[in-house]
């Protein structure tokens, strides 16, 4: 019996799915770089990783790089923990697709 | 309207998807392997064809035949080869060159793609390949300092690159891997061949010098070219993972 309560409807988005799991590939990512992968407009990534942040699965800490502001993000252990368990959710559903 | 698992499966790709772009970080260009290769071929060869052909056995030496026991430091190339230091630099100034071509080359690549040049992928590249590479090049200069054979220097130098570049398979391109373990072959292969045929070696390139230019060549030279052409010779747009 498949547990949809745990598709986290946070990480349910495209955008914010595909953040989450570049954040899951290395231990953080500055949000130059995530643009860069993600081909987002500053603005709409900035909203993506605010509702993340809100939620508590992103950890965020600025630093200067180059005398500019750099923001760096990474996933919290919640976040980790939201993530797995949604990807667990994803293959379930698939699998009983293949089974009926 | 998708259903379910039609959501389901299109998740699971772009997941799958993105880590594999997000992992895979290219530290080689393709043209600066090209250009390394070429430059490591010319150096190589000519370091061969110039070095002076075999002469008598120095006092002392069991053999001035380097390929006898390349390993040993007491066989002297005759009169008129490059002195170890100077190979060491010749060498050093070789990576210097094609180093910061790679890095314009990587560089206009992260301004393309509107990334850092200190990028994640650049930092894990660096953490991974840098201590290889510092100890290769501390042990091979303490080795030649000490009167070792430049030809097992230039082994050192293989066997500690395939190291670096080893260290950097987690988040590299297949070929980049296949480079690595290729280069850690073509190594440990030459150490045991020289080691054990070396005496069969004849003429010039049975030198010291003449040898390790051949090593260089056949590695750093061949290997480096191979890598690039496979590189540049697959389908425009067929990303590697």
């Amino acid at each position: 019996m498949i547990d949809f309560s745990k598709l986290d409807k946070v990480i349910h988005e495209k955008g914010r799915l595909s953040i989450m799991t570049l954040l899951a590939t290395r231990v953080e990512w500055n949000f130059q770089d995530l643009k860069g992968q993600l081909q987002m407009s500053d603005g709409n990534l900035i909203t993506h990783l605010r509702a993340l942040e809100k939620v508590g699965f992103v950890s965020v800490y600025k630093e200067m790089n180059k005398k500019r502001p750099q923001s760096n993000y990474a996933l919290t252990k919640p976040g980790k923990a939201a993530f797995e368990d949604y990807l667990t959710v994803l293959e379930q559903i698939v699998s009983l697709g293949k089974n009926d | 309207m998708m259903t379910d698992q039609e959501v389901a499966t299109d998740h699971l790709r772009i997941i799958r998807s993105l880590m594999e772009r997000a992992t895979v970080y290219r530290a080689i260009s393709a043209p600066a392997a090209l250009f390394g290769g070429i430059i490591a071929l010319v150096t190589g060869v000519g370091m061969a064809l110039r070095a002076p052909g075999p002469g008598e056995p120095a006092a002392g030496s069991e053999s001035a035949v380097a390929g006898a026991n390349f390993l040993a430091p007491d066989h002297l190339d005759p009169p008129g080869g490059l002195e170890p230091m100077v190979f060491f630099l010749v060498w050093v100034g070789v990576l210097i060159l094609v180093g910061l071509f790679n890095a314009v080359l990587l560089w206009r690549g992260s301004q393309a793609r509107g990334e850092e040049f200190f990028s994640s992928g650049m930092k894990l590249a660096l953490r991974a390949t840098g201590p290889p590479m510092l100890a290769g090049g501390l042990i091979s200069f303490l080795l030649l300092e000490a009167g070792g054979s430049r030809a097992s220097c230039a082994l050192l130098w293989v066997v500690f690159y395939s190291l670096a570049l080893i260290g950097a398979r987690s988040f590299a391109p297949r070929s980049m891997r296949w480079l690595a373990w290729m280069f850690f072959s073509a190594g440990l292969g030459l150490f045991v061949l020289l080691r054990v045929f070396g005496g069969c070696l004849g003429g010039k390139f049975s030198t010291d010098q003449a040898l390790a230019g051949l090593i260089m060549a056949l590695t750093f030279g061949a290997l480096h070219v191979v890598y690039a052409l496979i590189i540049l010779c697959r389908p425009k747009g067929a990303e590697e993972i």
